[in-house]
């Protein structure tokens, strides 16, 4: 091949050449930095034609941040002393649009080194600025993610010396990070739960966790100690080797110590508690007894005065001694139901099978002697079924129902009482139904409590202590109670035992 | 136990109760004598013939012992004990009378060899049935004379 054919002028090579590099805008400036030759590459990133191109100074694909900041200058006059200068720097196209450009300003001097104008070449690199961008964009918010993250975070390598540490874990510690570099993390563990730690440590590196999550003290700078969740993973390479710790630190100190305090509080407040009840149920059951002992004098020696002295007393002495007595005796029975009250809470109850049924019947037995009212009738609607409870206790619990049943009757119809059980579910529920007086539904909670009484002692006899007692000694089986005021008239009361309470 | 000479120890530290158990028995015909202590600690000196006890012909050993269980100094319980600890007052026969219906004391009352355990009423009335009971059974049982070392000299 005859390679003289090929010969061609240098001003159709160039060109050709600057056809061929239509990614580069090419274009050639004065020393005034008009533009004098504008490229097919120009055109198409800079979207100037050539014409229009030709008409314009070469500032006018600067921003205008750096037209005013004198960069377009700044460029020129190293060029021409350097012989060239680097242009990287976002640029703007004809419609106003910046790409990020990447080229150089070459300075055009003929033999005898005078300048005589510019060439500029630069490429369009906006892809690639925006995805170091996004990458540094990234990194930045990767290290601001360590350095303002609320966590105390902290970076070791494999022998344990602090590389890295946050915010957030210097506070911790009260410590400053360029304190830290290098120091041995272990050393701001306390020493109790240094081996711990170590044992964590291992675990991570013979992988047989991934990450592992302790409550470990630190010890702060100025001698302080603070509880940390700490969550440590290792960091490893491609090839899972180790390479570094994280440690993710947690200030756990107020949760921790509100919960050391808290179970220390309620154990205080439990202890205090059942020294008072312990102490309450003890002076009960004292005044109890003690008070016995002048009550029975009173009535005793009121009982002599009746006897030995009837004759010696007037009609009203005799009325008085009466009284005396009477007093007594009620007195008698208050200090009795006490004394079954502190005997429901504090004696260890027998939970064993009893039968309902045959319970309610004694007591049936007992009350229609006790109660000399007229037209009674107590119903029992066999079998009641079996519970779990101490059968004297459930003797004091029918008792007080039933009697209190039979109490609160109303005057112009005889007491029909009804004692009936069903079983709903995993509870066995007692029922003994009145056709009383009823209870006005605001007070049906309190009849439960102690020494309530809802009428005066003169219209019912009564020492309100009677329910207390049914309360109480349902509370203990593990059961309940309630009342349904006036259902449908007089009231409903009822007992119940828990599943696995019944048999 | 028909021996008129045989006498009945009170044991109880309400001075008024002393007096209504008192009356009660003389009430249940009960013509024996009666002593009455102010607790075990009394009580003790009283079977031992100590202090104001020396002269046996005096305070002759008690056929029967009636017995509070709370009382100062010595209670009903440790008496029990203390009376079974030793050979010549085990044997006699005792009768709680007490106001106390805990069943921890009735347990450790009978595990002493109490021969019966009874509530004090309120009532007189009451109390006097209770104690003419206690003498009624008493006046029909035989109970071991005590040990000749302890008869009065």
């Amino acid at each position: 091949m005859d390679t003289s054919t090929f010969q061609l002028k240098p001003e159709q090579r160039f060109q050709m050449f600057l056809d061929a590099a239509c990614d580069y805008a090419v274009f050639f400036m004065d020393t005034h930095a008009d533009i004098c030759e504008w490229s097919s590459g120009a055109e198409k990133i800079f979207g100037y034609t050539e014409s229009e191109a030709l008409q314009l100074n070469g500032r006018v694909i600067f921003t205008e941040d750096d037209r005013a900041g004198g960069i377009p200058e700044r460029e020129m006059e190293k060029a021409a002393q350097d012989g060239q200068a680097n242009d990287e720097r976002w640029h703007v196209r004809k419609d106003g649009s910046r790409f990020f450009a990447v080229g150089r300003l070459v300075a055009l001097k003929d033999e005898s080194d005078h300048l005589y104008g510019f060439a500029k070449i630069v490429r369009d690199a906006t892809p690639n600025k925006n995805l170091e961008e996004a990458l540094h964009a990234s990194d930045q918010h990767f290290r601001a993610t360590f350095a303002q993250a609320p966590l105390g975070m902290v970076l070791t390598d494999l022998d344990g010396r602090i590389q890295q540490v946050n915010a957030a874990f210097c506070r911790l510690v009260d410590y400053g990070a360029e304190e830290l570099r290098g120091r041995e993390l272990s050393s701001l563990i306390a020493p109790e739960d240094r081996d711990l730690a170590r044992e964590k440590i291992d675990e991570l590196l013979a992988g047989e966790a991934t990450s592992t999550l302790v409550e470990k003290r630190l010890q702060r700078a100025d001698g302080t100690t603070i509880w940390v969740q700490d969550s440590g993973a290792v960091l490893r390479d491609s090839k899972g080797l180790p390479l570094s710790f994280i440690d993710l630190c947690h200030d756990v100190s107020i949760l921790k110590m509100s919960a050391l305090e808290m179970s220390r509080l309620v154990d205080q407040r439990t202890l205090a508690l059942q020294e008072k009840t312990r102490q309450m149920e003890a002076f009960c059951y004292t005044v109890a007894h003690d008070l016995r002992a002048p009550l029975r004098a009173i009535a005793g020696y009121a009982e002599f005065l009746r006897r030995d002295f009837a004759a010696a007393l007037s009609g009203d002495g005799l009325a008085y001694v009466r009284k005396i007595e009477a007093s007594a005796a009620r007195l008698d029975r208050l200090i009795s139901d006490l004394l079954g009250y502190t005997r429901v809470q504090q004696v260890p109850l027998i939970q064993e099978e009893v039968d309902l049924t045959r319970i309610a019947e004694r007591v049936i037995e007992h009350v229609k002697r006790d109660f000399d009212v007229s037209g009674l009738v107590i119903e029992l609607v066999a079998p009641l079924g079996r519970a779990r409870a101490d059968s004297v206790t459930m003797e004091h619990v029918f008792f007080n129902l039933i009697s209190n049943a039979i109490k609160f009757r109303r005057a112009e119809e005889p007491p029909l009482i009804r004692i009936y059980s069903e079983e709903s579910g995993d509870r066995l529920r007692v029922w003994i139904e009145d056709n009383g007086i009823g209870i006005d539904p605001r007070f049906k909670d309190r009849v439960f409590g102690m020494f309530e009484r809802l009428h005066p002692e003169k219209k019912i006899p009564g020492t309100g202590i009677g329910l207390a007692i049914v309360a109480t000694a349902m509370e203990r089986f593990g059961g309940s109670r309630g009342v349904e005021p006036n259902h449908p008239t007089g009231c409903r009361f009822w007992i119940e035992f828990p599943k696995g309470g019944f048999l | 136990m028909n021996y008129p000479e045989s006498l009945i120890l009170i044991v109880e530290d309400d001075v008024n109760d002393q007096n209504f158990i008192r009356r009660a028995f003389k009430l249940s015909g009960v013509l024996n004598r009666i002593a009455t202590v102010n607790d075990g600690e009394e009580a003790t000196a009283y079977l031992r013939g100590h202090g104001s006890y020396v002269d046996r012909s005096l305070h002759p050993l008690p056929r029967l012992i009636i017995t509070d269980i709370k009382m100062p100094r010595m209670g009903g319980i440790e008496l029990l004990k203390w009376m079974n600890a030793r050979a010549e007052f085990r044997l006699i026969p005792t009768v709680v009378l007490t106001s106390s219906n805990d069943e921890a004391d009735i347990v450790q009352a009978f595990e002493q060899g109490v021969k019966g355990y009874m509530i004090k009423p309120v009532q007189f009335g009451e109390l006097e049935k209770l104690i003419r009971a206690i003498a009624d059974y008493w006046r029909v049982s035989c109970v071991p004379y005590p040990r000749p070392e302890c008869r009065p000299a």
